[in-house]
């Protein structure tokens, strides 16, 4: 069996863990950060505050660090 | 185009690092999916694992990573296994997880998605066990990357 449970339109990266006592197979969907690359689990109704980047146009993972815009793509040097 | 490469490693000690891939001055490691299992006597322990970024790589047996295309070149990024010395983290989990001893973790980045590393020297991403919830199972991370 297979469980699938979107949760975004754009999801940054999928996670799958096997369940083998139930013979299923989990899969969750991530978004990341646009400026530190933390990936999280999406799970509506969490509380976990997030936020979102207008430069970039996407969002951030929430922390102090990551609320001044500097993309991930500029601190790897691309 | 890009050439994909694998490599793993093992790991029976919680807070410590399983496997790494540290990127090149000339190019850089593109991790685009993580897989970590247990060996050893099935049994009900939760496995607390963590990907992070690394400024400085530490002590740690080199492995040799191996091309997904036999034709493709020799990977120009390295990786490293069983550190006696642990790399200097940079403090950001940017995957953080915890799952059953008897299943098997699967991450697969999106387009955008992937963690690349920065062409600094020394520059890459580890995967380690930060816990185990109880006994010492041997946990084998497998990484690819694309460079």
């Amino acid at each position: 069996m297979h469980l699938l449970k979107h949760t975004t339109r754009k999801p940054k990266s999928i996670i799958t863990i096997d369940d083998p006592e139930f013979n299923q197979q989990i899969q969750m969907e991530t978004k990341c950060c646009c400026h530190c690359r933390q990936h999280w689990v999406l799970k509506p109704g969490s509380g976990v505050t997030r936020g979102y980047c207008f430069k970039c146009g996407d969002v951030t993972c929430g922390r102090k660090a990551c609320g001044t815009c500097v993309p991930y793509e500029k601190k790897q040097g691309w | 185009m890009a050439s994909a490469y694998g490599s793993g490693g093992t790991i029976a000690v919680a807070a410590d690092t399983g496997l790494t891939v540290i990127g090149g001055t000339t190019v850089k490691a593109r991790i685009d999916y993580i897989l970590a299992s247990c060996s050893g006597t099935p049994a009900d322990a939760t496995i607390d694992i963590s990907v992070q970024q690394f400024t400085a790589d530490g002590t740690g047996t080199a492995v040799t990573p191996e091309p997904l295309d036999v034709d493709d070149r020799v990977a120009l990024c390295a990786s490293k296994k069983t550190y006696s010395a642990e790399p200097t983290y940079a403090g950001i989990n940017v995957l953080d997880l915890g799952f059953n001893q008897r299943s098997v973790f699967q991450w697969y980045a999106q387009p955008n998605g992937e963690l690349v590393s920065s062409k600094a020297a020394g520059d890459g991403y580890g995967m380690r066990v930060d816990a185990f919830s109880t006994g010492t199972p041997t946990v084998q991370f497998i990484a690819h990357w694309k460079e």
